[in-house]
């Protein structure tokens, strides 16, 4: 985690590379980890937890092994796309 | 009409909708400019600069020439300062002092009277004051308003007509001010540049110029006196001066003016007397720090001081002390969230009152994004006598292992309510001594060590020394060092509905646990019985996640009461009482 704050300079702007940079090398950005960046960045945590909770792509806890994502938007809908997961 | 408008295709004009079946606008969108007004708002603002940080200063010279904000007004600012409207609109109506009147709304009466509730005035009758106002008043001449603290707890109740003060106000004097037509506010007898001079002033400045003393001498003094920040926070100022040199220049300084604690008036009191050793301590400031300009923030609520001020930076001026444009004036616009350094920051860039998140802190990141040194009117008016006198002076003024001298504000149920210069460590009962004792017919029975915020103490806790941290075991704080006394005549449940009132109205409304935390606070306390464990909950969730210090500090009222007057609330709440 510190290795990536210093290569992208400490800088505030690089937030949200640096939370890509933690999620692809451990999956997840844990609380205490996510306190530790917005200290090297000199941000506000409370800053970043909003930055965290705003994206779908972060999150504090570990995922499963594998991670299935299914589109569920209108075209989907349209096929009754909802009874697919029952069976 | 519409012949004279170029239409699509028409000759000034390129065409629109090309392709299209629509036609174009005769109007554009929007609120057109008002000639008019756009030609009497250039004539007030002359050659003023058009910055946006002046946006509040500018709604300032509408207000006061036009008593009020119309919309074709603040468009016509717009235009002059090339900002959108949304943008005006939002710092207009976030301001109390502003009244922003749209088409089609009926402007404001010509007087208005702000009469202040908050608890001194409480206790002292203001709300039948207020009411009784209210009452005799001719709305469509005179409309009557509560407002928040203005600084005067001494002479509670308090009145303002216009910009005139009335102390110990009755509806007989107030109605008299208002027949007067006296709006404007006493000026009174202070020391002016040539007095100050006359006994020795501004010769510290003059040594520190001229490399008598250095700068890390003058903060070693600073640091060894224990002179803390006295807004509140009692951050070590000579520390605070070391941080600001270690981010690279240029700097700013801001001194926060805004004295808006329910309770605290000593900032007035020195300024309204001897405005120049905060001058001289500022500018001392600014040497040790490098700042290469002054910001004097100034609230709306004192407006003898700010006649003050502006007459003696003029002065300082013309004395050749400081350059033109070192110190800058701004004037507040009744918002005690701009007490707030970041939020007071954000005021002087001409937006809202919104508190900053931290990090990065003021020292690094603070006015314009420039390392700012901010501090409290009467920390720097110590400053050069500090210097004069030495660090030890300063460090043995104290008592009880606290270092140095505070202005305490006392007010409430005491004989001689007003500021009481004593040792940091001093207690309740000492200062209720001090000021004269107890009123007759009062006893002594509970305090607010720190103003609105500080939470509330009983009588038998009136022997704890007061300085910063002192109180920190029983949830309560010095702060502004506003000591407010209650006797036995006064419920604690009224007290405390009272500030949390304040605060729900003050809140500035950024975040939501301070936003509606103050509101269920509100709502919760007025009850006749109080839910202990949904208040703690609620006093929680505000501590641990408002921005700013309002809606960290706003449970302490209602936490320290559950605490020390457990067998109080017991009726339901009235917001003050007449006096005895």
């Amino acid at each position: 985690m510190r290795e990536t704050c210093v290569m992208r300079g400490n800088r505030p702007e690089q937030l949200l590379e640096i939370l890509h940079d933690v999620q692809n090398a451990l999956g997840f950005a844990s609380k205490e980890l996510s306190a530790e960046i917005a200290q090297a960045l000199n941000i506000s945590p409370t800053k970043e937890c909003g930055v965290i909770g705003l994206y779908h792509d972060y999150r504090h806890e570990p995922p499963g092994w594998h991670m299935t994502k299914m589109c569920r938007a209108e075209a989907w809908q349209s096929v009754n796309g909802w009874e697919e997961p029952d069976e | 009409m519409n012949d004279e408008i170029p239409q699509n295709g028409g000759p000034d004009r390129p065409a629109r909708h090309v392709g299209s079946r629509k036609r174009a606008r005769a109007f554009p969108k929007g609120r057109q400019i008002d000639l008019e007004a756009l030609e009497q708002v250039r004539e007030l603002l002359a050659d003023r600069p058009r910055r946006h940080d002046l946006l509040i200063e500018y709604f300032h010279l509408i207000q006061d020439r036009y008593g009020y904000i119309s919309s074709r007004h603040l468009r016509a600012l717009c235009e002059e300062l090339r900002l959108p409207q949304a943008a005006a609109y939002e710092v207009a109506t976030f301001y109390a002092h502003f009244d922003v009147v749209k088409e089609g709304e009926t402007p404001p009466p010509p007087t208005t009277i702000r009469v202040c509730d908050s608890i001194t005035c409480a206790i002292k009758g203001a709300d039948a004051l207020y009411e009784a106002l209210k009452s005799t008043a001719d709305a469509s001449k005179v409309r009557v308003l509560r407002a928040p603290c203005m600084g005067r707890c001494d002479t509670a109740p308090v009145c303002e007509v216009g910009h005139h003060h009335v102390d110990h106000a009755t509806p007989k004097d107030v109605a008299a001010v208002v027949e007067s037509g006296n709006r404007k506010p006493e000026i009174p007898a202070y020391d002016d540049l040539a007095a100050y001079r006359a006994k020795g002033g501004y010769s510290g400045l003059e040594a520190c110029r001229a490399g008598k003393q250095s700068v890390d001498d003058v903060i070693q003094k600073m640091s060894d006196a224990g002179l803390r920040g006295l807004g509140g926070a009692g951050f070590p100022a000579g520390r605070k001066w070391q941080i600001v040199r270690t981010f690279p220049g240029p700097r700013l300084m801001t001194i926060n003016g805004d004295e808006g604690e329910p309770g605290t008036f000593k900032d007035r009191y020195y300024l309204e007397r001897n405005p120049h050793p905060m001058f001289e301590g500022a500018l001392i400031a600014a040497w040790a720090v490098e700042a290469e300009r002054i910001y004097l923030y100034m609230r709306d609520e004192y407006p003898a001081v700010l006649h003050i001020l502006a007459h003696e930076i003029a002065a300082l001026e013309t004395a050749g002390i400081i350059g033109k444009g070192e110190i800058e004036l701004r004037r507040g616009a009744g918002a005690y969230i701009c007490g707030e350094e970041s939020a007071m920051i954000e005021s002087i860039e001409g937006k809202r009152g919104y508190p900053r998140n931290r990090p990065p802190y003021i020292a690094e990141v603070g006015l314009f994004g420039r390392p700012t040194l901010n501090h409290n009117v009467e920390t720097l008016h110590w400053v050069p006598e500090i210097l004069r006198k030495g660090a030890k002076w300063f460090a043995d003024q104290g008592v009880n292992g606290s270092k140095g001298l505070r202005s305490w504000s006392v007010s409430g149920r005491v004989k001689k309510p007003g500021v009481i210069l004593a040792p940091a460590g001093i207690t309740a009962r000492k200062l209720v001594e001090m000021a004269g004792g107890m009123e007759e017919g009062h006893e002594f029975k509970a305090y607010l060590p720190g103003g609105a915020s500080g939470g509330i103490l009983p009588a038998r806790l009136a022997d704890l020394p007061l300085d910063f941290g002192t109180l920190d075991e029983y949830g309560c704080f010095v702060g502004s060092h506003a000591v407010v006394i209650f006797s036995e005549k006064d419920e604690v449940a009224d007290v405390v509905v009272n500030l949390l009132r304040f605060f729900k109205d003050e809140s500035c409304g950024q975040c939501t646990p301070c936003r509606v935390g103050c509101d269920k606070a509100v709502a919760l306390l007025e009850r006749r019985d109080w839910d202990r464990e949904l208040l703690h909950e609620l006093a929680q969730a505000m501590s641990d996640a408002s921005i700013c210090g309002l809606g960290q500090a706003a449970p302490n009222a209602f936490i320290s009461a559950l605490k020390f007057f457990s067998d109080e609330p017991a009726r339901a709440a009235v917001t003050g009482q007449p006096e005895a």
